[in-house]
């Protein structure tokens, strides 16, 4: 069972950041938010059988209320696992509460957490046009007031529709004024609507003048727009195979010569993938290609080190390869409160995957990267000391 | 199921059941291929039969009208042929008795030997492997020594555990026969009784009032004890089995320390994958032998330089016949110098059992592997039970799969198969060209992945996968993601299910558990079935040499790549390696998985 005592903070001898948490979208959030005109294809609560969940659109199904609530079932055996019903809530989270939330970040040893949602992004494969922005407008007026009671420990992220450029534009604008730290795009847009077009400047060049990361998080594909989900275990191991095409193409077509100081995040795929993408685009780009989109002198592993970031939970592999594929672009997060967050033993977890790892560098991929890059100006102030 | 009220006699082995323990007699004094397989399909009865309480094996007993097994005759020896069969098939026979005695190991219930007279190296297994071994004061275990060309089995491991290495190798190297006293000195065998069975009932009846679980939990602290797991000793032994193998084969011991072995060159046919076909600059046997003499190389695996795009055209005989005719002609190039020349041949999945007739076929002609498409089709991936029956012919055949850059089944809609094609455009995409490019590998570790979480390695044990011209570096994230995924999400092991076809709410977030797929046993871990069964061919690369922490030396071949356009020279070597890491990557590997001989030949 999990110690709900807080760990200690400085375990490692710096504070610990997460780049990618969660939280748990409460069940009433779109029909008790959404604007009137929407009311009627919202998300909303259904039950079906024992379960409820969110339909959305013409019924089809978004989402199961509270499932994700999942952190500490990875360790557990025997009737605790058990204890996780098809409903999820393995335990009552503090993801509904901004208060039980840092308390959970106290038990896990973490200062601070960047939040993403755990179903709102889910629409992306179910709804498109002005539906889909409204989903995503009534989740960032949410989530942003979820963060601002503990403004200094969790900072939120907004979701963008990016099927219409120039109203994405004007929410990342809107909601970076009201403090979000990063905007979640789709990993792979609408079918025929690919990063590599123009059309998306516009947002990449707001993104870059307001210094915000766009990131691409797991499950967030419009491009399977109306398909739906499949089990399969198969693809859930190799999920990482559409943000390595979205980043190649991103690099290859020259968006990141066009934006040089645009960062795009990966969350939550791991780390270590980006050594054999880096190594694979610079072979294909010094070989026959047709068309070439760099400046001069430049390969696409250096796009990929100046403008990507990535962020993971478990990744030996990136830890020894840290210097390959960037120190500043490696993040840890927790996954909190998903099924496979290291939740209540990131401490335990970073320790292990840190083994040999120069203090310098721990501090920075497991704080202080997040800490510049999302900014949590409080909590860097109040460890002034120990960051310096 | 195992016989009930009479006896079944298959090959050289009979069964019958009595009080729902299960009896299982050697009525051949010779353990041959035959035998092997009738135990086999016994003891897989076995572990299906849950009704069965206990299982015993007779050696040296005389029952119920059959002829007497001659009594100076040790009952339980490896058939000495096994040592006269090709490196492959004697590899295969012992294997596959391994693997019977692995089974009956873990079998979840209380197993006994009843011995009597002399007992070759097999009936030494099984006292080894038993809960119980009552002997008759005449027993005496004959261990073939090494001068028989093969060393008996896992029996080695199993008696290193039972007596250290210092007593085993005065039994292996000196003694060769261990008498009864001895064997229950050392521990071996239980009880020394005159009539062996009188006394089965009242032993047996102890272990059987015994719950399960302690029977288990007893079974594995023992196994654990040992400084080395079953897994790296079983490894170590097929390694060091296949190269005695080959030193009897080739009248010679030990490997020439400057072979050197590359599982990957390139050979142009005479006909190319067009319809046009035809190439004046087809290579013959002694063009391919004077190309790896000026590079220095001992013997190469062969694939095809101008064949690989067939895997373009759509199904039908145009490309099996095609690919059967590039074969034939592969397998007549490396006849002309065996030892150095091994070819690949190139299968068409689309019929696996048309598939598996050409692996027998040219498995029998002398191929060395077999290539199958990078990807064959979005509704056939290798998780699919259709293939079963090429997964099987390979095994049986011995020949390993390769995955090869280039052989993706680029057919009609599916010009970009899996989920890649939804990153496509309409019309020319010179961007998405360069991605698919860059991503091929991907398609390499989705066919491995999706074998070993749908389990093809535990049913088929003795098959390999060999990816070729990929690189390491996307090996160390595929073991990570593929553990943390089983971890997390064991319940979602299996074929693919689509949502839509579940019933009830939970469909897009959960795996009902009927249908819940292949289960990793308590103690393995996906990474372990990659670690076992996925190899890697590489000419250089450093950055995953500097992870061989992670996948190491084992699991990599070097592949020189001599291509007839590329520039002459000498080929990459590996950098970063020890000697012995090197020797591994570049000699003895290549000697495991694709028979060279591992004297070498001079260049």
């Amino acid at each position: 069972m999990i110690d709900s005592r807080p760990a200690d903070r400085l375990a490692l001898g710096f504070p610990v950041y997460s780049a990618d948490s969660h939280v748990i979208e409460p069940p009433d959030l779109w029909s008790s938010r959404i604007e009137r005109r929407f009311a009627d294809r919202a998300p909303r609560v259904v039950r079906s059988e024992d379960t409820e969940l969110w339909v959305v659109g013409d019924n089809v199904r978004m989402a199961v209320v509270g499932i994700q609530a999942q952190a500490g079932r990875r360790y557990e055996t025997g009737p605790d696992r058990e204890k996780i019903t098809k409903r999820g809530f393995y335990r009552d989270f503090g993801v509904f509460d901004p208060d039980r939330y840092v308390h959970d970040l106290d038990v896990d040893g973490v200062a601070g957490a960047l939040l993403f949602p755990s179903n709102a992004h889910q629409a992306y494969r179910c709804v498109a046009g002005d539906l889909l922005a409204a989903i995503a407008r009534t989740y960032n007026d949410w989530v942003i007031e979820f963060c601002g009671a503990h403004p200094d420990r969790l900072k939120a992220v907004a979701m963008l529709d990016v099927g219409d450029v120039a109203a994405a534009t004007t929410e990342l604008e809107r909601t970076v004024a009201a403090g979000v730290a990063g905007a979640l795009i789709p990993i792979l847009p609408l079918p025929g609507r690919r990063y590599d077009q123009r059309a998306y400047d516009r947002l990449w060049r707001a993104a870059e003048e307001l210094g915000v990361p766009l990131l691409m998080h797991v499950g967030g594909n419009q491009a399977v727009l109306g398909r739906e989900p499949t089990i399969d275990l198969v693809r859930h191991a190799t999920k990482d195979l559409h943000v390595q095409a979205s980043l190649a193409t991103m690099i290859l077509s020259g968006v990141f010569t066009r934006h040089p100081r645009l960062r795009v995040g990966a969350v939550e795929f791991g780390a270590s993938w980006s050594v054999y993408l880096m190594q694979q685009l610079d072979r294909v780009y010094a070989g026959p290609v047709r068309s070439r989109s760099l400046p001069p002198g430049e390969q696409p592993s250096d796009q990929f080190r100046r403008n990507v970031f990535l962020s993971f939970q478990e990744d030996r592999a990136a830890m020894l390869w840290r210097h390959v594929i960037g120190v500043p672009n490696l993040l840890w997060g927790n996954d909190y409160p998903h099924a496979e967050s290291t939740f209540p033993r990131s401490i335990e977890i970073l320790r292990r995957d840190l083994e040999g790892v120069s203090t310098k560098d721990a501090r920075r991929i497991a704080g202080e990267n997040a800490v510049e890059m999302f900014g949590f100006p409080g909590i860097a102030a109040r460890h002034g000391r120990e960051l310096s | 199921m195992v016989g009930h009220d009479r006896p079944g006699i298959d090959g050289g082995a009979r069964s019958w059941r009595r009080n729902d323990i299960v009896h299982i007699e050697f009525i051949e004094a010779v353990v041959n291929s035959a035998v092997v397989e009738s135990l086999s399909v016994l003891v897989g009865d076995l572990a299906d039969d849950a009704s069965a309480r206990g299982v015993v094996f007779h050696l040296g007993c005389v029952r119920g009208g059959l002829e007497p097994v001659g009594r100076f005759e040790p009952v339980g020896r490896l058939d000495p042929t096994i040592a006269d069969l090709a490196p492959g098939d004697g590899l295969k026979a012992l294997t596959r008795l391994e693997k019977v005695l692995a089974a009956v190991e873990r079998l979840p219930r209380p197993t006994a030997v009843v011995l009597e007279g002399p007992i070759g190296s097999v009936g030494l297994e099984l006292a080894l492997i038993a809960d119980l071994t009552i002997a008759s004061p005449d027993v005496v275990f004959y261990v073939p020594g090494p001068e028989r060309g093969f060393l008996p089995g896992m029996s080695l491991y199993r008696l290193v555990r039972y007596v250290g290495p210092g007593i085993a190798r005065q039994i292996l190297l000196h003694r060769t026969t261990i008498p009864a006293q001895h064997a229950r000195r050392l521990g071996i065998v239980d009880r020394i009784v005159p009539v062996p069975t009188e006394a089965l009932g009242a032993e047996l009846s102890r272990l059987l009032s015994l719950p399960p679980a302690a029977l288990n939990l007893a079974r594995q602290m023992l196994t654990e004890a040992g400084p080395m797991n079953y897994a790296e000793a079983y490894d170590s032994y097929k390694a060091a089995q296949f190269h005695v193998l080959h030193s009897l084969a080739d009248g010679s011991t030990g490997a020439a320390p400057d072979a050197q072995y590359s599982a990957a060159e390139y050979v142009t046919a005479p006909f190319g994958a067009g319809p046009d076909g035809g190439d004046d600059n087809a290579d013959d046997s002694a063009s391919v032998v004077r190309r790896l003499d000026d590079a220095g190389i001992t013997g190469a695996v062969l694939y095809p330089a101008n064949v690989f795009r067939a895997y373009g055209r759509p199904p039908g005989a145009d490309l099996t016949a095609l690919l059967s005719r590039y074969n034939d002609w592969v397998l007549g190039l490396c006849a002309g110098d065996e030892k150095r020349l091994r070819p690949a041949v190139l299968l068409d999945v689309d019929d696996p059992v048309a598939a598996a007739s050409e692996v027998r076929r040219t498995a029998a002609a002398g191929a060395a592997a077999a290539v199958i498409p990078l990807f064959p089709h979005n509704e056939q991936r290798y998780d699919s039970p259709r293939y079963a029956p090429l997964w099987s012919a390979l095994e049986q055949s011995g020949l390993p799969i390769t995955l090869h850059r280039g052989t993706c089944r680029h057919v009609g809609a599916d010009a970009r198969p899996f989920d890649l094609a939804l990153h496509r455009v309409e019309g020319s995409d010179d961007v998405f060209d360069q991605v698919f490019d860059a991503l091929e590998g991907s398609y390499a570790r989705l066919a491995v992945v999706a074998m070993i979480l749908s389990g093809v390695f535990d049913r088929h044990p003795g098959l390999k996968v060999v990816i070729v011209d990929f690189g390491l570096a996307w090996a160390p994230y595929t073991l990570m993601r593929l553990d943390e995924q089983y971890e997390v999400r064991p319940e979602r092991a299996g074929p693919p299910v689509e949502t839509n076809a579940l019933s009830g709410a939970l469909a897009s977030h959960w795996l009902p558990s009927e249908h819940a797929g292949f289960q990793f046993a308590d103690d393995e871990r996906p990474s372990d079935h990659f670690r076992r069964h996925v190899f890697v061919a590489v000419d250089d690369d450093p950055l995953g040499v500097a992870l061989l922490d992670i996948l190491g030396p084992r699991n990599i071949l070097w592949a020189g790549q001599l291509r007839p356009d590329a520039a002459v020279g000498p080929p990459r070597r590996m950098q970063g390696l020890t000697a012995e890491e090197r020797a591994t990557v570049e000699r003895r590997n290549a000697v495991c998985m694709y028979g060279f001989a591992p004297n070498g030949v001079a260049g």
